[in-house]
């Protein structure tokens, strides 16, 4: 699967099939922190991701 | 998974609540939330005039489109503060959603109006730039809601700002402020507008969700001036701590206004006056604002 950082200008190809969590877990992301979208839809921690899916991950923390 | 209100697949899981809802059913718990804190802490009705301060971020976006959509009388305020292409951007995105919903909103800028320059005033005065441009916008949103005749500001702030405010304010136990510290800031003076905030039980998280759902631009970029903020730091530390046991946030909050902040009180009896200059409420005898006006007028 695409895997693409919003706002970070980042992107990495990550093998599938896994949930969300999972993801989650292996690039050490907070769940709390980050909202993920897939293909488009905003999802939840166990929906799983297929190789061809194209995941967005957001950072929802702002701070000052 | 799915929702617990309509049983369709669900899109959106709140670990603290112990639920998962659809976009539909989210918004649904997203206004009631909003609604049910603006009634339960009598923040305001829908007589008053609220001045909806924005920044073009998700949090300040998310509560203007509720609170226009629940048919309260809102005029929002931008605050321009001359931070290159970072306030360029946020203005743009906050005209545009004024425009596309026909909703009133007042634009200030700070540079142009004011000759007033965050980062040289920072640089001067030997203080942060989030402190002197906390000190900007607290006057101006009040100075425009007094002169224009709101009876409360309400702002964005979220769980995530409030849970990592408290935590700063316990580890450097700051009493004053810890006794003042809650989702309303009443009026003390008559030249001090209310301020109030409706969204201080939703999640940052929460606030993304709603304004992904309801399509609302808003701006993803940070301030530059906020990276290494400590609040940031706060706020990471709490996420941990909510990853693995939900609800700590709420029940830091919450718990705080409940049972804790009874204990504090104001450290000293602070005397009101109004500023020799402009005539707003300060505690010297010069407004904060004023005196960085000088400054900056002095450096050029």
């Amino acid at each position: 699967m695409t895997v693409i950082f919003v706002g970070k200008n980042n992107q990495i190809t990550i093998k599938a099939p896994k949930n969300v969590e999972k993801l989650a877990k292996e690039l050490n992301i907070n769940l709390e922190s980050h909202v993920f979208i897939k293909n488009g839809e905003i999802v939840t921690p166990d929906e799983i991701l297929q190789d061809d899916d194209v995941v967005e991950i957001i950072s929802v923390v702002s701070g000052g | 998974m799915k929702c617990i209100r309509c049983k369709k697949k669900a899109v959106i899981t709140l670990k603290r609540h112990n639920a998962a809802f659809c976009a539909e059913c989210f918004l649904h718990y997203y206004r009631n939330q909003v609604l049910k804190n603006i009634q339960k802490n009598k923040m305001f009705k829908k007589d008053d005039r609220v001045l909806v301060v924005v920044s073009g971020g998700k949090d300040s976006m998310a509560l203007w489109d509720v609170l226009a959509k629940e048919g309260y009388n809102v005029t929002a305020m931008y605050i321009n503060l001359g931070i290159g292409e970072y306030s360029n951007r946020s203005q743009e995105v906050v005209e545009n959603f004024a425009k596309k919903n026909n909703l009133p909103l007042i634009v200030k800028n700070i540079k142009e109006e004011f000759g007033l320059d965050i980062y040289k005033l920072s640089k001067t005065l030997k203080r942060s730039p989030c402190s002197v441009c906390g000190t900007i916008k607290r006057y101006l949103f009040n100075k425009v809601a007094y002169d224009n005749g709101f009876s409360v500001i309400a702002t964005g702030h979220n769980l995530d700002d409030e849970a990592a405010t408290l935590l700063g304010n316990i580890l450097n136990w700051g009493e004053s402020y810890l006794a003042r510290q809650g989702p309303v800031l009443p009026q003390t003076h008559p030249k001090l507008i209310k301020k109030v905030k409706p969204l201080y039980t939703l999640t940052e998280k929460e606030n993304m969700y709603y304004v992904l759902l309801n399509k609302i631009e808003f701006l993803h970029e940070e301030c530059p001036y906020s990276i290494g903020a400590r609040s940031i730091l706060y706020k990471e530390l709490l996420n941990e701590l909510e990853e693995k046991s939900p609800g700590t946030k709420q029940r830091f909050l919450i718990g705080f206004l409940e049972k804790g902040k009874k204990h504090f009180k104001e450290v000293e009896n602070i005397e009101l006056k109004e500023c020799k200059t402009c005539g707003h409420v300060t505690t010297r005898e010069e407004c904060s604002f004023c005196r960085l006006t000088k400054v900056s007028n002095t450096v050029g």
